[in-house]
């Protein structure tokens, strides 16, 4: 495992720290292509099932402005980002343009998946500086932030199949 | 309003919550009109599943009316008379849309803490272990009830709340241990005569069972299984339960074997010991003694069908003899949606009546000694139901 791999490196001037999230899922949803196509192709409504991303301002049919949140509840980098590839009901991709807070690149696929609907194949990178934080500190946000993904994808999932997102947040409680 | 709250191992409490609201479009809110208690309650309040957090309000097999409805809600409307599945399902994922209501993708929004141990999570639950979703029970004055058009099913005229109450879970899971196992003419064996057992022996008949037999060790449950069932009834403290079968089957053993007992199986000797003391320790999670004793009777080729509660590792389970005798196994959490529309058929057409399993009534105020006798099998109790906003 190269450090790259474990998510840290530090840059070789001492600057700033630098944190790499390389994120792979795979999961199914009980519809269509064009459907699942249809929901990742509005990239304003990503805020709705992609906790991480706070907001989404549309600036053009291919540009967008996004807000990230990384768990340590402080940094938000705003990223502008552009569709690099849009083949419809096959593949959409992106990266952030120069200027941008933070790096990503993305991408997600979309196949047959038989009787279980269409298969979501989601790729994303997030390369991002976060100033002093350091070794396990490091590790441990980056784990944190690809949980907070992978949920996030697991929403996705939940708001196309059935237009809403499960929650007990508020609910009545003897601990309220 | 009141709810009945856990707070921690055996310990219960009356506390006064805020009322449930409108958290999603397909929410509704209830006014809980019955609320009954269930033997898996039992494994929560006894600390025996984990997840469970101080303030959870428990109840997951209810029925009442609805009194407010989400944005998305068209089926449904105030004043409409319900009786709800336990079971938290979309209705809308793969499993769902294939009747697999107990396995929905959606509903358990927890489901990450249920994958180190099952790999894929399950459905939620009502009044449940927080690996389950952790969605407030209906030990209360009201529930939100979300996806409700699909948990919802609307009590006939003809029944009352009681009529229809049992259909929500103790029917219903009761109904799916045949349905999944039995054939016609086949010979079904049932371990435990509690509700869920008493509704496994009902549905094996309707299945086309030739003959019934139930397993227990307390005279008024097996008492009570051949008045209503007409089944043969069998104290396993008295009689060698392997014998019994073999002589009752002309030497092959029962066809179909159902485990409506689950994790806190009792049985006799040295393994009952044995199997309290792993588990009281930590070193299993639940006590397999039904299935030991109904893999070992079941016929060769027979199916084991198990809808007792099981919550992760089991020490000592005959998996040779699963295997070398050919028993299919045949499982899962209920799929209450796609049971309680037959099921409430059944009641009105007077072909099923659980009403006999409500032995007694309480306010929630109750809850704490009513859970007690309960578990202790005290007072001939099957199934003790709350009255949250009295009679309604």
């Amino acid at each position: 495992m190269t450090l790259l791999d474990a998510g840290i490196f530090i840059d070789l001037f001492g600057i700033v720290n630098h944190m790499i999230m390389n994120i792979q899922a795979n999961l199914s949803v009980n519809k269509t292509k064009a459907e699942a196509y249809q929901l990742w192709r509005k990239v304003e409504h990503y805020p709705f099932f992609l906790k991480h991303i706070s907001n989404v301002s549309v600036v053009s049919d291919t540009v967008s402005e996004w807000s990230i949140k990384i768990p340590n509840e402080i940094d938000v980098f705003r990223i502008r980002v552009e569709t690099v590839m849009d083949e419809v009901n096959e593949h959409i991709g992106w990266q952030s343009l120069p200027g941008s807070q933070m790096e990503s690149v993305g991408n997600v696929k979309f196949t047959d998946a038989g009787k279980f609907g269409t298969a979501i194949h989601v790729s994303l990178t997030y390369h991002a500086p976060i100033g002093e934080l350091r070794g396990p500190i490091s590790k441990l946000l980056n784990e944190t932030f690809e949980k907070l993904v992978k949920e996030d994808l697991k929403n996705m999932k939940r708001y196309l199949e059935t237009g809403e997102i499960p929650t007990t947040q508020g609910q009545a409680s003897g601990k309220n | 309003m009141r709810a009945l709250c856990y707070i921690g191992t055996n310990k219960l409490n009356v506390e006064s919550v805020n009322d449930p609201r409108i958290l999603n479009p397909k929410d509704v809110i209830l006014k809980v009109a019955l609320s009954s208690v269930c033997g898996s309650d039992l494994h929560f309040i006894h600390g025996f599943v984990p997840g469970m957090k101080e303030g959870d309000i428990l109840g997951h097999e209810f029925a009442g009316e609805v009194v407010e409805t989400g944005s998305a809600v068209t089926q449904l409307k105030k004043g409409d008379r319900v009786v709800v599945a336990p079971n938290i399902s979309c209705g809308d994922c793969f499993y769902c849309s294939n009747g697999d209501y107990g396995l929905c993708d959606n509903s358990n929004q927890n489901g990450y803490l249920q994958e180190p141990l099952m790999g894929y999570p399950t459905a939620a639950f009502y009044g449940c272990s927080h690996m389950y979703g952790g969605y407030a029970g209906s030990h209360a004055e009201y529930i939100r009830v979300p996806y409700a058009e699909e948990g919802c099913f609307k009590i006939p005229a003809s029944l009352g709340y009681e009529q229809a109450l049992f259909a929500s879970d103790a029917l219903s899971t009761g109904y799916m241990a045949a349905d999944i196992a039995v054939k016609p003419g086949d010979v079904v064996v049932v371990w435990g005569a509690g509700a869920v057992g008493q509704m496994a022996m009902a549905s094996a008949w309707l299945k086309g069972a030739s003959r019934v037999i139930a397993i227990d060790k307390y005279s008024y449950r097996l008492q009570l299984a051949m008045e209503k069932h007409q089944v043969d009834a069998y104290n396993y403290e008295e009689v060698d339960v392997f014998e019994i079968l073999k002589e009752a089957t002309a030497g092959n053993g029962p066809d179909v074997c159902i485990d409506a007992v689950g994790m806190e199986a009792n049985t006799t000797g040295i393994e009952d010991l044995y199997d309290k003391a792993k588990q009281k320790l930590h070193l299993q999670m639940d006590r397999p003694s039904v299935l030991r004793q109904a893999i070992h009777s079941c016929r060769k080729g027979g199916t084991l069908s198990i809808i007792g509660v099981y919550s992760g590792l089991v020490d000592k389970f005959p998996i040779g003899p699963l295997m070398n005798k050919g028993i299919t196994l045949k499982t899962g959490m209920v799929n209450a949606q796609k049971y309680i529309p037959t099921l409430l058929k059944y009641i009105e057409s007077g072909k099923l009546d659980p009403t006999y399993l409500k032995t007694h009534e309480w306010a929630l105020e109750e809850g704490n000694e009513g859970y007690q006798f309960f578990g202790d099998r005290r007072n001939e109790c099957m199934r003790g139901v709350f009255l949250p906003n009295g009679n309604m």
